[in-house]
């Protein structure tokens, strides 16, 4: 419920300071500007869900982002082109799994933090360092399109969020992400299969920074090596703005979903009222403070002695 | 041999919670002298030495050190008035060398903030010596042994002028020449008036090294005299005490079919060939020492440590079970000794922790039917009386017995037929402890093969069938419920004859 009120007390205060804010037009901007970053909060959520983090989630962008570029620069169709991005998103999601679960290295910190080195670089050798522009149009609808009235990366978030929402709540394989992250060795002596668990927590978030990455290509019609970065940090900001546990085991999409869109009003807001970009970055930077702090605090006033 | 002493504990009590720790300990401790405590597990040896070290405040009594009156409110001011505790798990920093480890928070210092590294090395070399350890002080602790490891920990002590040095179980992890030089620098330190603690359950090392001997049971000292008027046969029936059950089940008599066997069993690197079988409706207990590998010889058999060699057949058929994952399937539940850390997702709600073991029992394509498994879950609830506001309550919010009947409604809900207890009412008050005795002896009645870890005597007695005693890591004997008492397992789990 925190994050919501934040959201609701944050668009009241903007909606008095700039008379543009509450137009509908755009807050589905808002929405729209948010849903490369809600694409992969969503798949951090599934991994801080289970105690992990993944930092290669912003590289992955880029690497999926330019790939697909390249593929509908040089002609192949949208579809195909798609699902081998979505693809190459679940093998490095796999590998990121692998690295944990069979290497055993200690920490997810560690071994996201080698793919996300490997996949900037990837990304950087496969273009030679320049971006990839000028492509066909058919890729823009994914980014720039609309359905009636709502965009699509806006009907496509909203369209993964409820699928991660059931999977999450309503399957046996997403309750047990959640004991995973609640207690590991509880888990594994009820007999949860843990390390396949975790494996599909990343190899997920792998997809979706895919999906993002296929937002993002359509938006900007053309792939950037340099995309990103940075949007590991962002996303991780929304899952944790969104009242998800940095500890794991607890945590929901809506809240997440929230986190995210709370990133983009704050810059939405801040952009209209003429705040600097950089001061929009220490406004986000005391924004997580002071949730993660309220959180504290909750939690004090509710644990007995 | 007299003289002076050095350290009086008086009417000494601790309770925690309703559980009562000490309730009236004494001890007298000579300069100079080696000093065994010696009692079962729980008996309250080790609480007592944390009242001593001022690591835990007691509720009353009183600790007189050199003829003054003291109350320690940290370890580190015990360890400055001259009282060290060495520890069974030592405490050294691998990466630190000996000198850096003996002086560790007490560097000698410089113009008061360099460190004096040449003072350092030279106050070390002289610990060691006394510690009887020829080992440059700049090696690391990572490459010394365990018994080096501990005569570093030694020469810290001595370094720290200590009268009294605490050693807790010194030898369970060292070899037979290790232990034998130990005793020569144990000898060493008394004749330099040092004083020793010595806690072990090796009664043939109390008798040997002791002087004087304290033995405590239920957190009483119940006798405390010079070792040479103690017998090993004494010293355990003093440990035992009388004999009492709290609850006595009646199992039908008759031979029993077979459920689960194991045969030569060995988990590295602690448990060695151990066999045993379990019958079906049979409750074994499984008693010993802390510490002699029963933990260890049980999650094994779950799958959750890798054997290293041995057989397991469930029903006569040869079984692999290399996880926790392969043991469910077969029907095998394990409650832990550590609810907090290994049995419950706090965080979660007490639904989601009672159907974790059986996940998919009410579910089609992977979705579960949040209904059916809500209405199995709460005929658990009032089945086992859980206390609480409902199943979807955080599991967290529970009585620690509540909690304790929540990780076994988890088995029930997940229908094994067999079940493996690692001290199942541990940190359990009275009531629920009796609630979850007669549940234990229901569902033995219905078929189920319990094998249960306690270090609680009475409820091995109460509860088991048939009880097999560990020690050291090895099989050590096996009783029936009728000759088995406190003497004869305590007899068995300490080597010693009665």
């Amino acid at each position: 419920m925190g994050p919501v009120i934040g959201l609701l007390a944050l668009c009241v205060l903007l909606s008095a300071t700039s008379p543009h804010f509450l137009r509908v037009d755009n807050l589905l901007n808002i929405f729209r500007q948010s849903s490369v970053n809600a694409c992969l909060a969503l798949g951090q959520l599934l991994v801080i869900l289970t105690a992990g983090i993944d930092l290669s989630v912003g590289s992955l962008l880029a690497l999926c982002g330019v790939l697909m570029a390249l593929m509908l620069k040089a002609g192949v169709p949208v579809l195909p082109a798609l699902i081998a991005t979505i693809l190459l998103g679940l093998i490095m999601g796999v590998v990121n799994g692998l690295l944990l679960t069979r290497l055993r290295l200690p920490h997810p910190f560690i071994s996201t933090l080698g793919t996300m080195n490997v996949a900037r670089g990837l990304a950087f050798i496969v273009t030679g360092g320049f971006s990839v522009s000028g492509l066909p149009d058919g890729a823009r609808f994914l980014g720039a399109g609309m359905l009636g009235p709502i965009p699509v990366p806006v009907a496509t978030v909203i369209l993964v969020y409820v699928l991660f929402h059931v999977f999450l709540t309503r399957t046996t394989v997403g309750r047990d992400i959640y004991a995973v992250g609640g207690n590991k060795e509880a888990a594994r002596l009820s007999g949860i299969p843990v390390d396949r668990r975790l494996t599909l927590v990343y190899t997920l978030s792998g997809a979706m920074a895919a999906l993002g990455a296929i937002i993002l290509t359509g938006r900007m019609n053309s792939g950037f090596p340099l995309a990103g970065q940075g949007a590991e940090l962002d996303s991780i900001a929304a899952v944790i703005i969104g009242g998800a546990s940095f500890f794991g085991g607890v945590g929901n999409v809506w809240g997440t979903l929230v986190g995210a869109l709370i990133m983009g009003v704050l810059r939405n807001g801040l952009n209209l009222l003429d705040v600097s970009t950089f001061w929009q970055t220490v406004v986000i930077g005391l924004v997580i403070i002071a949730a993660v702090w309220m959180d504290v605090l909750r939690r004090k006033g509710h644990s007995p002695a | 041999m007299q003289s002076e002493l050095l350290l009086r504990l008086e009417s000494v009590r601790k309770a925690y919670g309703a559980t009562v720790a000490l309730r009236d300990a004494r001890m007298d401790v000579a300069a100079g002298q080696v000093h065994a405590l010696i009692g079962e597990n729980g008996a309250g040896k080790s609480t007592l030495m944390k009242v001593l070290a001022g690591a835990v405040q007691p509720d009353g009594g009183s600790i007189r050190w050199k003829g003054r009156e003291v109350a320690f409110r940290s370890p580190a001011e015990a360890t400055r008035r001259g009282i060290s505790m060495i520890h069974q798990e030592l405490s050294l920093v691998p990466r630190l060398s000996i000198a850096e480890n003996i002086f560790l928070g007490n560097w000698p210092r410089l113009a008061g903030c360099w460190l004096d590294r040449e003072t350092m090395r030279r106050a070390a070399l002289e610990a060691l010596e006394q510690a009887g350890l020829d080992r440059p002080p700049e090696t690391p602790a990572i490459r010394l042994s365990l018994a080096e490891m501990q005569q570093v920990e030694i020469a810290r002590a001595l370094s720290h002028r200590a009268d009294l040095i605490v050693m807790d179980e010194p030898t369970s992890s060292l070899s037979a020449p290790e232990i034998d030089r130990l005793f020569e620098i144990i000898r060493e330190l008394t004749r330099k008036n040092v004083a020793v603690i010595y806690i072990s359950h090796r009664l043939e090392e109390v008798e040997t090294l002791a002087y004087f001997v304290t033995i405590l049971r239920d957190g009483e000292t119940v006798s405390s005299s010079p070792a040479r008027d103690l017998s090993r046969s004494r010293m355990i029936q003093l440990m035992a005490g009388r004999d009492f059950r709290q609850h006595q089940r009646r199992s039908p008599p008759g031979p029993r079919k077979e459920f689960f066997r194991a045969e030569s069993v060995s988990v590295s690197p602690r448990v060695r060939n151990v066999s045993f079988t379990v019958g079906e409706g049979e409750v074994v207990g499984l008693a010993g020492l802390v510490g002699a590998g029963r933990t260890d010889l049980v999650k094994a058999v779950f799958g959750a440590l890798p054997l290293s060699s041995g057989r397991l057949y469930l029903q006569g058929r040869p079984v692999q079970i290399s996880s926790p994952l392969e043991a469910v399937r077969l029907g095998i539940g394990y409650v832990p000794e550590d609810r907090r850390h290994s049995g419950l997702v706090f965080g979660a709600s007490l639904w989601n922790n009672m159907v974790m073991a059986a996940p998919g029992k009410h579910a089609r394509w992977g979705f579960f039917n949040a209904e059916r498994e809500l209405e199995e879950v709460g005929g658990l609830i009032e089945d086992l009386s859980i206390r609480t506001s409902g199943p979807l309550a955080p599991v967290g919010e529970l009585s620690g017995g509540n909690q304790q009947k929540a990780v076994l409604a988890r088995w029930l809900y997940a229908r094994i037929r067999f079940l493996i207890l690692d001290e199942p009412t541990r940190g359990v008050d009275v009531a629920a402890k009796a609630q979850v005795y007669g549940l234990i002896d229901r569902l033995a009645q219905s078929g189920l093969s319990i094998l249960l870890v306690s270090s609680e005597m009475p409820e091995v007695l109460s509860l088991s069938d048939r009880i097999l005693v560990m020690r050291e890591g090895e099989f050590a004997g096996e009783l029936t419920a009728d000759e088995a008492d406190q003497e004869s397992i305590l007899g068995l789990a300490m080597g010693v004859t009665t």
